[in-house]
């Protein structure tokens, strides 16, 4: 009895161990995905100066880096401040959609899913919800991981896909990527492409600073809050 | 007597005039600021369209993608608004 009990604490504590013992740094590298001007192009109503002042500014969109901080417990998402100030000044519609100046936290066990945004002058918490995620059996290396494809089934087209690594077994990627048995490795979504460059675990202690500032709102009361706004109704006639 | 009691009306009717002038300009310049502001709202909306015709994102303004969409509009809106002088 005495020795089955020892047994059990030991596998305890070594589960209990390999959950915490997983903390480090995931750094991406996004770009934008390729803009297609045909549309753009047909369009009669738009004059052809301003049709080459659209494509500079998509080509112009440079890569930029984001970081995936994480432990055992809790993962925060930021995309990394240019210290390059004519940078900061101009639009990067690399840096908006991989996610701007917002924060994302996820901390799955005190179920807290959310992320730090400011809208119309205004701190908020955003509620996240977890994507339809449909694991499939293909896989791929990513700095020396082996990665499985999952597909997002809520997605249009489904076209988000993620590549995640069981071996580090956390449910953490980035922005709103999150829920799957492992950490995103690679991200592609209808905006952006996510991928690791360097990936760093237990080299260094990780301490996470939990958003706090700003009102909290679920994704209904957002929706309805974005509905009141109602600033984007129309599309554009061709 | 007379003559200051002429001269009081004067001032009023005078100062009224200009008083109903002034607030002709201010509301010009209001109405001025308005179109501009409804002018930038435009600008900026079509950049948003632009990258939803470019196929970045999922092109649902009120989808997934909304912040980011929005993110766009603001930067363009403010850029708008700050080359604007009235004065």
């Amino acid at each position: 009895m005495k020795k089955t009990t020892l047994t059990l604490v030991l596998c305890l504590s070594i589960i209990g161990y390999s959950q915490e013992k997983f903390e480090g740094e995931i750094l991406y590298k996004i770009s934008l995905n390729k803009p297609d001007f045909s549309k753009l192009e047909k369009n009669t109503q738009i004059s052809k100066k301003r049709k080459e002042e659209v494509k500079k500014a998509f080509k112009s969109s440079k890569s930029i880096k984001a970081t995936l901080l994480f432990n055992g417990n809790e993962s925060l998402y930021s995309v990394k401040k240019s210290m390059n100030n004519e940078f900061n000044k101009k639009i990067n519609f690399t840096k908006i959609f991989a996610g701007n100046a917002n924060v994302f936290y996820v901390n799955p066990k005190k179920k807290e899913y959310f992320y730090q945004t400011t809208i119309y002058g205004e701190s908020m918490l955003i509620e996240m919800l977890q994507k339809n995620w449909k694991l499939t059996q293909e896989i791929k290396k990513i700095g020396g991981y082996t990665c499985y494809k999952a597909i997002d089934l809520n997605s249009k087209n489904h076209s988000t896909i993620a590549w995640y690594a069981p071996e580090i077994p956390l449910n953490f990627g980035p922005k709103k990527y999150f829920g799957l048995p492992g950490l995103v490795l690679e991200l592609q979504d209808s905006a952006t492409l996510f991928s690791a460059i360097k990936i760093e675990i237990n080299t260094k202690r990780i301490k996470i600073k939990r958003p706090s500032k700003g009102k909290k709102l679920t994704i209904e009361e957002y929706n309805e809050l974005r509905n009141k706004k109602s600033l984007f109704k129309n599309r554009r006639k061709n | 007597m007379k003559k200051v009691l002429l001269s009081l009306a004067v001032i009023f009717v005078m100062s009224s005039f200009t008083t109903t002038n002034l607030e002709k300009e201010n509301n010009k310049k209001i109405k001025v600021e308005e179109n501009v502001g409804r002018d930038c709202v435009d600008r900026a909306m079509e950049w948003v369209y632009d990258a939803v015709d470019a196929g970045i994102g999922d092109g649902e303004l009120n989808g997934d993608y909304y912040d980011d969409y929005m993110s766009i509009y603001m930067f363009y809106y403010k850029e708008c608004m700050k080359g604007f002088s009235y004065v």
